[in-house]
């Protein structure tokens, strides 16, 4: 009854087209992209400005309905997802505002994608740094909102070395600008901005940001290299990561991943794995090591095949195109844990008799984000599988990358004490509880 | 002081951990920055009752716990390097000296991490590190007394290595923090950036896990002298817009350099003399190399011997200075480097009013900014004068942040500019924080969301 009063007055303000309450409507945010388990939310809104998104608070708080940020949904951790709260699709605040190519930022709405965020700065000479594993439709806010890594962390680290101003929207309807555009505010009073990422959704809505953009590299080289055990793989990467200058990305995968890569003139079968270096920077500098890291990786395959690799190097797409359903968990683990963490995986792919992939990105000299994957036929085996993984990679040292609704106990034991500082802040932001009470926190 | 409260800490740290001798008290009442009687009892700065040297976070748990029992402020305390009285005890109290926390628990070079005690000064811990071929990211040019819990809590994001690696922020893997209601917690990075610049006032930084680095293959030490503020603004421009990062970089005024000769030291005479260092691997550090050549051309190339010295005064230049003193009052703000030559001009503008001479010593920080610091030469004996000079560098500062710039650190003396730089529900979450982290207010109280300086607005507009 309260949700029908609650869909009225959001409709006033939010206008008929963007309120969603039927199941046709909501059906696709039942699910987050991988998500094998459904939540239903009671509403959908679809704000099309700060302003209209600050008045929805006070509506949630007087219905008790909980409200879940949520950008294109790529959390493999039910992040996105809401039981019978509302969910603020945030894609419709997806425009740049400004591009200052003198003060080398960009400032954007938070439901803006990589994909169209880097096309305008490209077109400028510009671009972001890094970019997500998992699509390029992910969203910068979701991004932010997980402490995201991905292509390009080995030279600018995560999101957080990007980031350098917010707008949030707290529970209380009000807008704040966390940060300073034009000068870094890490020596005026507490780091506001760096406490927002990686909250998932628990302190604020993140409806703009600015982020440091960088000049498009004079050069660019992608080198693939096939190898049959993995260790070999890990130490080309090492040697390479300790030896080059312009080293931007490193990636693996495993066989089964390559399987999908199978396309058109594109041959990269092998029994073992596919590594492709990104090598970013002068042309002076990055021609010389090139020719050092294809040294070491022996016998590169054809440049060409680097480049396309490159251009397909976003996992969501190679996944999907297996249509099998997965499941899937990405971890931070340091770097000379990722080789037991992928024979875990075999050992427990074959105890279950399942199919798996694996991929693995280098995001420091040290650590490497890894994701792991279970194809599965909605069999409990997999779930089984999954959970006896996790609780292997947690001892190697390994974090989730993201907490959710699902990864909240793994979290917990990577990180007690970050939750507990958390739990702490929460109040101070989210005064109503009105924000992801369920999620990251426990 | 009370009695109890005295025995209380030696039951917790041991007697020979606690002093409450005046010498003692005397020396820890204020920070390099010594500060003439009148301002003091105008600011209302009191003297600590008592000095403690916690050996480990257990007993700093079980000092704030006492601290909040008694209503006793506890202002925690190491290398006092900072000279904007983040570690003067305003109120009295407990001063909890952090220096004999200064053990470097394991360095770990294949994991590229260290794992270090807040006590241990950036100096031990690059010299435990170089002997294994490691170095850490950012260090601050006060390295032989500023500890890594120092600088870590007053944000350090300008200093060696930041245009590189960042503010120290970023370096953070793990920080122990004992809260004010004595609770210890382990906090990973990202939410370990909390800590990072809260100046000691939502808890005790106890011990950080940091990122190192493997010490480069070349490093390279260059000096550039220009004979015109533009140019040199211009070069420092170009840089950014090229994208090439130095490892270190100090620029010096003509003032600065003139004050340094008539001290007896040989410095080149320019307008503006740049210096910096650069590091990597052989062919990015000759590539970088020949590229700054190119964007210095507006510039003349010094003597790399030149460089090389200044390179090796590093810790020490900016203090040179304080010779001609025999007090040097100065402010520090960070300023975008394509707002850099407006700031300077206008300052000058500004003191040639006021009349003073000021001196610019700069230091690149991270995200395209510089640190830019104006010196005054003033005496604090001469305690009018001293005061005159003291409003005229905060009317300077007021000038840097209209430009565009910000204060670097608050402690004490740049609460007043929180205002300034800051919207009011963003002051509002900060004390906010503090409030849910310290209700009681026991920790580094009159610091950054307090500010107790408010009527000093009115003198310098």
């Amino acid at each position: 009854m309260s949700v029908d009063q609650a869909y009225a007055e959001l409709v006033n303000i939010f206008g008929h087209k963007n309120v969603l309450r039927e199941k046709e409507e909501i059906q696709q945010y039942c699910l987050d992209i991988y998500s094998r388990t459904e939540q239903k939310p009671a509403l959908v809104v679809k704000p099309e400005s700060t302003k209209q998104l600050s008045r929805l608070f006070s509506v949630a708080e007087r219905y008790e309905l909980h409200i879940t940020p949520r950008g294109s949904g790529f959390d493999p951790a039910m992040g996105s997802m809401s039981n019978n709260g509302i969910i603020v699709d945030l894609t419709r605040l997806n425009q740049v505002l400004a591009v200052d190519e003198e003060k080398h930022n960009a400032t954007v709405q938070s439901g803006i994608n990589f994909k169209s965020l880097s096309t305008v700065l490209a077109s400028k000479g510009f671009s972001l740094g890094i970019e997500p594993v998992a699509s390029s439709e992910a969203t910068i806010g979701g991004f932010i909102a997980t402490h995201g890594v991905g292509y390009g962390s080995i030279e600018h680290g995560s999101i957080l070395n990007i980031v350098r101003d917010l707008e949030i929207v707290l529970s209380d309807g009000s807008i704040v600008q966390t940060g300073l555009k034009d000068v870094p505010s890490y020596a005026t009073g507490y780091d506001l901005t760096r406490l927002l990422i990686g909250s998932e959704g628990t302190l604020g809505v993140i409806t703009e940001t600015t982020l440091s953009i960088f000049p498009k590299p004079e050069r660019a080289t992608n080198i693939a290299f096939t190898f049959s055990d993995i260790k070999v793989g890990a130490d080309i990467s090492k040697e390479i990561s300790r030896n080059t200058s312009t080293l931007s990305s490193a990636f693996i995968m495993d066989g089964s991943l390559m399987e999908t890569l199978q396309t058109g003139s594109m041959k990269v079968s092998h029994e073992g794995f596919l590594g492709v270096l990104r090598l970013e920077g002068t042309k002076e500098v990055v021609d010389l090591e090139a020719s050092f890291t294809k040294k070491v990786c022996g016998s590169p395959l054809h440049p060409e095949v680097g480049n396309r690799i490159w251009n397909s190097r976003f996992l969501y797409p190679l996944v999907k195109a297996r249509e099998t359903p997965v499941l899937v968990d990405d971890y931070i683990l340091p770097t000379d844990k990722n080789t037991y963490a992928y024979h875990k995986l075999e050992d427990i792919t074959a105890k279950y008799g399942l199919k798996s992939s694996f991929y693995s990105l280098q995001i420091s000299m040290d650590s490497n984000l890894s994701v792991f994957i279970f194809y599965t036929d909605g069999s409990s085996e997999a779930h089984i599988a999954r959970e006896e993984l996790e609780s292997s990679i947690l001892s190697l040292s390994g974090k989730p990358c993201s907490a959710g609704l699902r990864r909240k106990a793994a979290m917990k034991k990577a990180s007690p004490g970050s939750l507990d500082l958390l739990k702490k802040i929460q109040g101070v932001f989210d005064r109503e509880n009105l924000l992801n009470p369920e999620k990251l926190v426990l | 002081m009370s009695i109890t409260l005295f025995d209380s800490l030696v039951g917790i740290v041991g007697e020979k951990n606690v002093s409450n001798k005046e010498m003692d008290l005397i020396c820890y009442s204020s920070d390099i920055a010594p500060l003439p009687e009148t301002i003091v009892s105008t600011y209302g700065i009191k003297m600590p009752s008592v000095v403690v040297r916690p050996q480990n976070p257990d007993q700093i748990s079980a000092i704030l716990k006492l601290a909040n029992e008694k209503s006793v402020p506890v202002t925690p305390r190491a290398g006092a390097s900072s000279a904007m009285g983040g570690c003067l005890p305003i109120d009295g109290g407990i001063v909890l000296d952090m220096t004999s926390m200064d053990s470097i628990i394991s360095i770990d070079e294949e994991g590229m991490k260290a794992t270090a005690q807040a006590g241990v000064t950036f100096q031990k811990l690059l010299q435990e590190l170089e002997k294994r071929n490691v170095k850490p990211g950012t260090y601050p040019t006060s390295s032989p007394s500023a500890t890594i819990g120092g600088y870590i809590s007053n944000g350090g994001c300008a200093g060696i290595g930041a245009p590189k690696y960042g503010p120290i922020s970023s370096q953070i893997l793990q920080l122990e923090v004992v809260l004010p209601d004595g609770e210890i917690l382990l906090v990973n990075s990202p939410y370990s950036s909390l800590f990072a610049g809260a100046e000691g006032t939502l808890g005790v930084i106890t011990q950080a896990v940091l990122r190192i680095y493997p010490i480069p293959e070349s490093f390279v030490a260059l000096a550039y002298g220009f004979d015109n503020l533009t140019f040199a603004c211009d070069g420092l421009k170009k840089l950014l817009e090229f994208g090439i990062m130095p490892n270190s970089l100090t620029f010096m005024d003509k003032f600065f350099l003139e004050t340094i000769c008539e001290l007896g030291l040989d410095f080149p005479k320019h307008e503006i003399v740049a210096c910096l260092t650069l590091e990597g691997n052989k062919h990015l550090v000759a590539a970088q190399e020949k590229a700054i050549d190119k964007i210095f051309s507006g510039g003349k190339k010094l003597d790399p011997a030149f460089a090389m010295e200044e390179w090796n005064r590093k810790y020490k230049t900016e203090l040179l200075i304080k010779r001609a003193g025999p007090t040097i009052i100065l402010i520090e703000a960070s300023v975008p480097i394509i707002k850099l030559k407006e700031a300077v001009n206008r300052l000058r503008e500004v003191n040639e009013k006021l009349g003073l001479k000021a001196s610019f010593y700069g230091i690149m920080g991270y995200g395209g900014s510089m640190l830019t610091m104006p010196i005054v030469l003033t005496d604090e004996r001469m305690e009018e004068d001293y005061f005159n000079t003291l409003l005229s560098t905060l009317k300077m500062m007021s000038v840097i942040i209209s430009t565009g710039g910000v204060i670097y650190t608050v402690g004490l003396h740049n609460c007043i500019f929180m205002g300034l730089i800051h919207n009011e529900k963003k002051l509002e979450i900060m004390k906010s924080l503090k409030k849910k982290f310290d209700p009681y207010g026991i920790l580094n109280p009159g610091k950054l969301t307090e500010c107790r300086m408010a009527w000093l607005t009115s003198l310098i507009k």
